[in-house]
């Protein structure tokens, strides 16, 4: 059998340099998708909840989602709502915005690792 | 961006079988009305403005589909499972959201009533708990689970 080798530009520090690198680089490349993909979800009124839809990096290799408007959570589980003009009150419905973009980019994880191995 | 995307039969699917599910346990529906069910105990969705509390609500919060080659093997969705109350504490949403897991929690293998489909599984992915107050300082009180069921259809 053959062995093919195959040089790694800078040698093995740079290859080291390279696989650390490649977590961090998923973890953001998923954190942007699921941000673009949650933007695209949510609903739209004055446009405010969209625009506090953002990830952050906490840690190496982790990064955090979030939808910071004090009313993100109760619009994707559903909620009480007041008539202001003096009609009943009732509930809403969910309108998950979040939880779909989430499980989207997991399901997607392989494309992304792909575009992370190229990026790293 | 590509998402993947199910025939919405597994959705429906996962729907029934809750709701089947739901309905089927006699305890947790006294818990609910122990006066009798009017067939207002669980809802799909939203409750309606007009069915008093405690009740039970479901609704889909989403999911992908698990493929081989050229067809769908099944959904993984999320659903979140609840009882609504009105209290500020947890004396009767307590017991009602115990029950309800345990009427759900490590479910598999079933066929969906109605030729639906089948659930392979059903597991609580973590505990929903919430309050909430309304402009007039009523304090209501959501708490039961985020479920994912591996559900597919027929």
């Amino acid at each position: 059998m053959a062995v093919r080798r195959i040089p790694v530009n800078g040698g093995l520090p740079a290859f080291k340099a390279r696989i650390e690198r490649y977590p961090d680089q998923m973890a953001r490349l998923m954190a942007q998708q699921m941000v673009r993909y949650a933007r695209f979800l949510v609903p739209r009124d004055t446009g405010y909840l969209a625009s506090t839809i953002g990830a952050e990096r906490v840690s190496k290799g982790r990064w955090v989602c979030f939808a910071a408007a004090e009313y993100a959570l109760p619009v994707e589980m559903g909620h009480r709502v007041y008539n202001q003009y003096g009609g009943p009150y009732g509930w809403v419905a969910p309108q998950p915005f979040m939880r779909p973009a989430f499980e989207t980019v997991v399901g997607q994880a392989q494309v992304i690792w792909r575009q992370a191995g190229d990026a790293a | 961006m590509t998402a993947t995307v199910t025939t919405g039969a597994e959705v429906e699917a996962g729907y029934r079988w809750l709701e089947g599910a739901l309905q089927g346990d006699a305890s947790l529906i006294a818990l609910v009305r122990p006066g009798g069910d009017d067939g207002t105990a669980t809802n799909a969705d939203r409750v309606p403005d007009n069915v008093g509390l405690p009740a039970i609500m479901f609704a889909y919060q989403g999911g992908t589909g698990t493929r081989v080659v050229d067809r769908e093997l099944y959904l993984s969705g999320v659903w979140q499972v609840k009882v609504l109350t009105e209290e500020d504490g947890l004396d009767q949403a307590g017991p009602i959201a115990k029950r309800l897991h345990q009427v759900l929690e490590g479910r598999n293998a079933e066929v969906i009533p109605g030729d639906f489909g089948t659930l392979h599984q059903c597991t609580r992915e973590s505990v929903l708990s919430l309050q909430e107050t309304d402009e007039t300082g009523r304090v209501f009180r959501h708490l039961g689970g985020l479920y994912r069921l591996l559900v597919g259809s027929n």
